[in-house]
């Protein structure tokens, strides 16, 4: 699947149904996203959604600040 | 008498000792800014004096309700250098949690940090004092140390340190009341066993209102040690985590094995050395030995330990120094007694239990503390008289935690006696779980259970919500880490022949399945 910011938001929202998310949302200070949700849930769909593997380098905060940053990088991962 | 020997009885005796030896060794940092013991020791007085000046009373609790910082910290001795007691409480805390728990405290005054206090309503009624203004007092320094000295010299180290809130069943917390000399005598034994000196760094890991903070916070001052406050963030981040010990020289950690375990399957290890990492501690939750034994591929000098206990013995009362491999299946144990505590297990039948035998375990000795505030219920059901014995008052804390001992006299861990679980490292009750869904008013009727596997709470409920419904009324009384990671909808619960809801089918039906309708 090609990924587009609408299907991380909806992602994250599965995820996180609390969170309210937007493009600019901060993931970490919005209090709604802890390292057990990032890992448990989030790094795992990503990956298989997106047919992309993660490296544990790659596990950097401008990653995943923001919903729009992982759309950023899941994008960059598809498309090297 | 030797100094060396001179009994301690208040922890800021700790914080006077280190400033004489290390005044300039910096004893708390975080990203923002470090203190060293001569000023900790400054500032902790300054507070304290000013908090004397406003509360007027003793030995009544001061909630510290501040972001995990070195101000958090200072305060702690501040408010124990007024001769009273901190309750610290998650900034994050649920609004509705937050104003049960000071109903309970009635606290004599808030500590806090800034405006930005999202609580504001809740303290309405309160003494609020900010933390900066304490730091500014106007008098002498001859009179803050005379009226401190004063208030010193009225208490004994059997007067409260701290209270600890944890889930309550009843859907009210419970608040374990710590005291001086409880910290003392577990500060001392944890330095004396793991080898702690002026030249450990600890990590800081657990949140303040968590007990295995204790070990940091206490241990560092009984040393003259150094504590880094490590970011939250960074825990989403292993690969950086461990390039942040690195660079602050972190020796020491003690954390829960969730955060072990994310370095462990992220194999940071295998991008960032840790020379300087010596003595690696856990607790909180059983740690996954697959994980552990990662670790100590990479690290295999280090000293590493499985440490147990709850809040009510002040953090741990078992503990076990890995002294041999173990196979990743294979449990680690949870050891033997620590210094002067006793643990000991007692069968269904009231008799200790034989090397091999399942029974529930109990602790007396130096760490069992007072029992919990303002709740003589809850406190004579867990703080009890010794069941081995009638010949003399003696209280025992009993866990609620089935063990057994093994071939070597090893404790080891087997579950709970009741509903009580340990997620993401934290003691949650799934019954203060149940009691806040069932007044939500679209839930008929509600029931939590635990998948071990998954390390899920699921919510299984009848009625007409949705799952965001439920978590937004949720979340308005209980932490983050306790709204459930799963919500199902079924038609109706089963009841079991008594007419209750038939917890054992229920939990068989979502392990095989279910024909629910699933909202995740």
């Amino acid at each position: 699947m090609q990924v587009q910011l609408d299907t991380i938001l909806c992602l994250l929202n599965e995820i996180q149904p609390l969170g309210n998310w937007t493009a600019a949302t901060p993931l970490f200070e919005s209090g709604y996203m802890d390292s057990l949700l990032i890992f448990d849930r989030l790094l795992p769909a990503l990956e298989s959604r997106y047919k992309i593997e993660i490296a544990p380098w790659e596990l950097v905060p401008e990653h995943f600040d923001t919903p729009e940053a992982i759309y950023r990088y899941v994008k960059g991962k598809q498309n090297p | 008498m030797n100094e060396q020997h001179k009994p301690v009885h208040h922890v800021l005796e700790f914080i006077e000792q280190a400033a004489a030896k290390h005044p300039a060794q910096p004893a708390f940092s975080d990203c923002h800014t470090s203190v060293s013991y001569a000023d900790l020791q400054k500032q902790a007085q300054t507070i304290g004096y000013s908090i004397s000046m406003q509360v007027f009373a003793t030995r009544r609790p001061i909630v510290v309700f501040m972001e995990k910082c070195v101000e958090c910290l200072t305060a702690f001795f501040g408010v124990a250098a007024s001769g009273n007691f901190y309750v610290c409480i998650d900034t994050a805390m649920a609004a509705e949690r937050v104003r049960k728990i000071l109903e309970c405290l009635k606290p004599a005054a808030i500590l806090k940090k800034g405006t930005t206090v999202s609580q504001t309503s809740v303290f309405a009624g309160y003494t609020v004092l900010d933390i900066d203004d304490l730091l500014c007092p106007h008098a002498e320094p001859s009179e803050v140390f005379r009226r401190l000295q004063s208030i010193r010299s009225t208490m004994i180290d059997a007067d409260p340190l701290y209270v600890l809130y944890t889930s309550g069943s009843t859907g009210i917390p419970k608040g374990s009341v710590i005291s001086h000399r409880s910290v003392i005598a577990y500060a001392q034994w944890a330095s004396r066993t793991f080898h702690f000196d002026h030249t450990t760094v600890f990590g800081s890991q657990t949140p303040f209102y968590f007990s295995m903070s204790v070990l940091d916070i206490f241990c560092t001052v009984c040393c003259g040690a150094s504590l880094q406050i490590i970011p939250k963030k960074l825990f989403s981040f292993p690969v950086k985590l461990l390039a942040w010990l690195h660079e602050k020289k972190v020796n020491t950690i003690y954390w829960v094995p969730s955060a072990l375990s994310i370095v462990a399957n992220w194999n940071a290890l295998d991008y960032v050395k840790l020379p300087h990492l010596h003595t690696i501690l856990f607790a909180g939750e059983v740690m996954p030995t697959r994980q552990l034994n990662i670790w100590r591929r990479h690290l295999p000098d280090a000293l590493y330990a499985n440490l147990f206990g709850p809040t009510e013995i002040t953090d741990i009362g078992l503990y076990y120094i890995l002294n041999r491999e173990f196979a990743d299946e294979e449990p680690i144990p949870i050891g033997y007694a620590c210094e002067n505590m006793e643990a000991f297990a007692v069968t269904h039948e009231g008799l200790r239990a034989k090397a091999g035998e399942q029974g529930e375990l109990y602790f007396r000795g130096s760490f069992v503390g007072m029992g919990y505030y303002s709740n003589t219920e809850k406190t004579s059901e867990a703080f009890v008289q010794n069941p081995l014995h009638s010949l003399y008052p003696e209280t025992v804390y009993r866990t609620g935690d089935l063990v057994k001992q093994n071939e070597q006299g090893e404790y080891i861990y087997l579950g709970r006696k009741d509903f009580q679980i340990k997620h993401m490292g934290y003691r949650i009750e799934l019954g203060e779980i149940e009691s806040i869904a069932a007044a939500f008013e679209k839930l008929q009727r509600a029931v939590c259970l635990y998948d071990p596997n998954k390390d899920h709470i699921l919510l299984l409920y009848q009625g007409n919500a949705e799952k965001k419904e439920i978590l937004l009324f949720l979340q308005n009384y209980l932490p983050s880490y306790m709204l459930p990671d799963e919500i199902i909808c079924l038609r109706s619960l089963p009841l079991n022949s008594n007419g209750k809801i038939d917890r054992k089918l229920l939990q068989e039906q979502y392990v095989e399945e279910t024909t629910s309708c699933r909202f995740n």
